[in-house]
């Protein structure tokens, strides 16, 4: 079964970038342009929700940030989907903030496409 | 970046050099001078947060490769970090108005510098903010003269300096740093991966 990933961002180009990148490498992309509309994406997926294997979500967004949608994802039926957040936000404590809400890992851009696959592939393992 | 206070017009002045940008939400000048490189004033006039930064590509990138090359990443990474700062203090994506300036044939005696590579920077500021869906509502760029940029903060206005030739020359040398240094810059192969 082909997984999906969850690109949560409200720049359009990144989106663009990081799906190109994971198509190349055969994932399905689901997009959300911040937190409010990834959680409507995450219930409407129903009976597809074990295709889901991984969320990416930025930090800085409008409505509901990346810190926050985190916390809320862990209150659902999908708290064991691994997220990785891709920012270009880098102090510890912004981190340190992300862990303690959830985040599997953390990946300062801007990314390189090989580096991220390596982290991708590490989660979908 | 330095700041100073600007007796002439009263008010603080913020002057940011290539690969740097400024976000505030304070009444202020952020000035810039610009030779090949870009800059662009991104504000909300709602909320009455404004920003400048200053960039240019590390290399000449193909139209379609914008999003998806290391150089058009670099661009990305110059404008998302200016984006974040103005949501940082409170600012509304969907309010966002921009001014783009600069791309001049300044450049001349970089090697590997064609009149293709200022234009290619131009492109690239007008294609990410149309992607982004954030209006162009003043521009001043191209031509083959440097500029001195300066934003007001508190009303979004925009007082423009052409520079002329004799002049150019500390411009030329601070931009060819610049380019060299991005160049060569290790970030350009990705930032830091923290596994939790």
């Amino acid at each position: 079964m082909k997984k999906k990933v969850l690109i949560v961002d409200d720049s359009s180009t990144l989106r663009a970038s990081v799906e190109f990148t994971l198509s190349d490498a055969d994932f399905g992309v689901l997009q959300a342009e911040e937190g409010v509309a990834a959680l409507e994406i995450l219930q409407g997926l129903g009976e597809k929700k074990e295709e889901l294997g991984m969320i990416i979500t930025d930090i800085n967004m409008p409505k509901m940030d990346g810190i926050s949608f985190i916390k809320e994802v862990k209150k659902t039926d999908f708290k064991f989907v691994p997220i990785l957040v891709l920012t270009t936000e880098s102090q510890d404590s912004k981190k340190m903030e992300g862990k303690a809400a959830g985040a599997s890992g953390w990946l300062v851009k801007p990314f390189k496409p090989e580096q991220l696959l390596a982290v991708i592939s590490k989660f979908l393992k | 970046m330095h700041i100073k206070f600007d007796a002439k017009f009263n008010m603080e002045m913020v002057t940011i050099f290539p690969g740097e940008y400024h976000a505030t939400r304070e009444s202020r000048i952020i000035a810039t001078v610009l030779g090949s490189c870009i800059a662009v004033a991104m504000f909300d006039p709602v909320k009455r947060i404004s920003g400048m930064n200053h960039f240019m590509l590390p290399n000449t990138v193909n139209k379609d490769n914008f999003f998806l090359s290391k150089s058009g990443k670099y661009g990305m990474f110059a404008m998302e970090l200016l984006i974040n700062d103005l949501l940082k203090l409170g600012g509304d994506r969907s309010h966002f108005k921009a001014k783009v300036f600069g791309g001049g044939s300044v450049l001349q005696r970089t090697e590997g510098f064609t009149s293709k590579v200022p234009e290619n920077n131009i492109e690239f500021a007008f294609e990410y903010l149309k992607a982004e869906k954030i209006p162009v509502v003043a521009r001043d760029v191209g031509g083959t003269e440097a500029r001195k940029v300066f934003f007001f903060t508190d009303t979004a206005k925009i007082r423009l300096k052409r520079i002329a030739k004799t002049y150019v020359q500390p411009i030329e040398s601070q931009e060819k740093r610049y380019l060299e240094k991005i160049r060569h810059r290790k970030d350009l192969e990705g930032g830091e991966v923290t596994l939790f």
